[in-house]
């Protein structure tokens, strides 16, 4: 297995977990509704939830930097995929625990049969199983769109029309090509899921509806067998394309103004703080500041609202206490790196190893807080 | 910070040092002064234990055995008073993910006692000038050669009494080296110890700055400290 450099953490879990509360809590709430409304929710809901980690998963095939940087070793193209497989499998299978465990909150908070659950998990699977299957297919496109033809050339003109001048014409399929495989699965997922409708109303399948089922699948199959080959033809001269284009999207690296509670924070515990919190602050992902603000304001509302909080609302919590120690656990990536370069400096020996005190204490307490709201919620519960 | 340097110390003082990697001894009760003013240049081929003597030096790497003193502070008895008076440009640059040129400069002057405004100072020098617009860019993007300016420009925040600088010269453009020449005879000229390593004492720009000194007159003379790899190795 060919080394990997960057990790994001959470990155491959995170919003799908986040998409799979919501997924859960919408889902209940048509409890009520005959089961066909509920297979509309898991329609729908599945692709939004393989949407939300799909870059992370299959971040190790083209994006990662490991393949930039290994790029001129004779590293073998099928090496380098599976490489990247691992990850992408992973996150495939965090991502479907996911949605099964959503499903069975939903079914179970709301006392509905067993045998509903195993329909919507039935259909939730089928369209697992396709985009699976295509997924790989999409890397596998990336490589091989993601070259420079020949002028005059079909795929050349094709980058230049879809790409509307605001990013260089090779990037273009790495734009299209994630939705596209995602909504072509849930397409080919969509016969076999009307054959579950079928067999959920007592109809019988023919002949026909086998075939509508199986061969939108051994399309599926096709596309994941190509695509190694498809990945290896267009490797090595995607990637450096890609990168270009990465730097050429990102523009010069002018990074948003240091935020005030990071000055704060330097002054209170001295510059190596200030760095740390500026780490936090530039490297900890979308929005720090809104993940801590929803998660304490989430923690103002389960100490303060009328009834103790369920099972639901649990996950809530646990997710958005996720989202932001993911924040901080980013920075902490860093500590290694600080590490070497604080090491030689006149500063306490916990900022020369790479640590950051002060502000670790803010990363973990307002997810203490919010254990200790929930563990009193309950505790003086009636 | 306030310090409590020893006046009549040494720059810096290496006394019986030792270090073995597993059972690979590398350095051996090895023992180095560098006097005020003075400019020692440590040469010798790859693997002769350079960066593992910087290292010791600069508190990145333990030593098993032996004592370091900077300004007569000892680097483990003291290791914020000994840093106090350390400048250290390790060979291999690395940059704080997140912080602009100009965040990591400051980041220098506040731990260095040094204002604000002497790090704006140096933005118009000779070795900022021309990355001058760069500086609010996130550092991790710039190049070998512009690192190495920005990491000698910091060097020059606060009062520093000791710089410690491996391969100085190495990636960096004809100005580049010139500038960090004259910063480095500058430094000299303040009184500071410089322990500089280089593969090679007889290089050009380390020639340059032994000619540059030679013309200004500057005492003591340089002076090479030449390691070799243990014969048992």
């Amino acid at each position: 297995m060919l080394p990997r450099w960057e990790r994001s953490p959470g990155a491959g879990w995170l919003l799908p977990a986040l998409i799979a509360v919501a997924w859960a809590a919408t889902l209940a709430g048509a409890a009520d509704e005959p089961l066909l409304a509920q297979r509309g929710v898991v329609f729908v809901g599945g692709p939004l939830l393989l949407l939300a980690g799909l870059h992370a998963r299959l971040a190790d095939y083209l994006h990662a930097g490991a393949r930039a940087r290994l790029l001129p070793l004779p590293v073998p193209a099928r090496e380098h995929w599976r490489a990247a497989q691992g990850l992408h499998r992973r996150g495939l299978l965090v991502t479907g625990a996911l949605g099964v465990l959503a499903i069975g909150l939903a079914v179970a908070s709301s006392g509905a049969q067993p045998q509903r659950f195993l329909w919507l998990v039935g259909d939730f699977v089928w369209f697992l199983l396709c985009a699976a299957l295509l997924e790989s297919g999409i890397p596998g496109a990336a490589a091989w769109g993601g070259r420079r033809f020949p002028a005059g050339h079909w795929a050349h003109e094709l980058q230049r029309q879809l790409g509307g001048g605001w990013t260089t014409p090779e990037a273009v399929v790495h734009l299209y090509a994630p939705a596209f495989g995602l909504g072509l699965a849930a397409l080919l997922a969509m016969p076999g899921q009307l054959s579950f409708a079928r067999l959920a109303s007592g109809a019988a399948l023919g002949p026909v509806h086998l075939g509508l089922t199986l061969g939108p699948l051994a399309l599926a199959l096709v596309v994941r067998v190509v695509a190694p080959r498809l990945y290896a033809d267009g490797l090595w001269r995607a990637v450096p394309r890609l990168q270009e284009a990465i730097r050429t999207l990102a523009g010069p690296p002018k990074p948003a103004p240091a935020p005030a509670w990071s000055a704060l924070l330097g002054r209170l515990g001295g510059p190596h703080t200030r760095l740390a919190a500026l780490q936090l602050a530039r490297l900890g992902g979308p929005a720090p500041g809104l993940r801590l603000a929803a998660l304490l304001l989430y923690t103002a509302y389960l100490a303060l609202a009328p009834v103790p909080p369920d099972l639901l609302s649990c996950g809530l919590a646990v997710i958005l206490a996720a989202a932001w120690i993911a924040a901080g656990l980013r920075q902490r990536q860093e500590r290694a790196r600080n590490r070497r370069l604080l090491a030689h400096l006149p500063l306490p020996a916990p900022a020369r190893a790479g640590r950051a005190p002060l502000l670790d204490a803010l990363i973990f307490a307002p997810p203490a807080l919010t254990a200790v709201a929930l563990t009193l919620r309950w505790t003086l519960a009636p | 910070m306030t310090t409590t340097r020893h006046e009549g110390a040494p720059p810096l003082r290496v006394t019986e040092l030792r270090k073995q990697y597993g059972a690979r001894v590398i350095l051996d009760a090895l023992n180095l002064e560098v006097a005020r003013a003075e400019l020692v240049i440590l040469a010798g081929p790859n693997g002769a234990g350079k960066s593992t003597l910087l290292g010791c030096v600069s508190g990145t790497v333990d030593p098993d055995g032996g004592r370091v003193e900077l300004t007569g502070q000892d680097l483990h008895a003291r290791p914020l008073e000994a840093r106090a008076a350390l400048r250290y440009l390790p060979q291999e640059l690395e940059m704080p993910r997140g912080l602009t040129g100009r965040e990591w400069l400051l980041f220098h002057a506040e731990l260095f006692g040094a204002s604000p405004a002497d790090a704006r100072a140096l933005e118009p020098g000779d070795l900022l000038a021309p990355m001058r617009a760069s500086l609010e860019l996130l550092a991790e993007t710039y190049s070998p050669g512009m690192r190495k300016r920005l990491a000698v420009a910091t060097l020059l925040l606060g009062d520093g009494r000791v710089l410690v600088l491996d391969e100085p010269f190495a990636g960096v453009d004809r100005d580049g080296q010139a500038a960090i020449a004259r910063h480095v005879a500058e430094a000299l000229a303040r009184g500071c110890g410089v322990l500089l390593s280089a593969h090679d004492p007889e290089e050009a720009p380390v020639a340059a700055l032994v000619a540059e000194l030679a013309a200004r007159g500057h005492s003591p003379s340089p002076r090479v400290f030449a390691l070799e790899p243990r014969a048992d190795q």
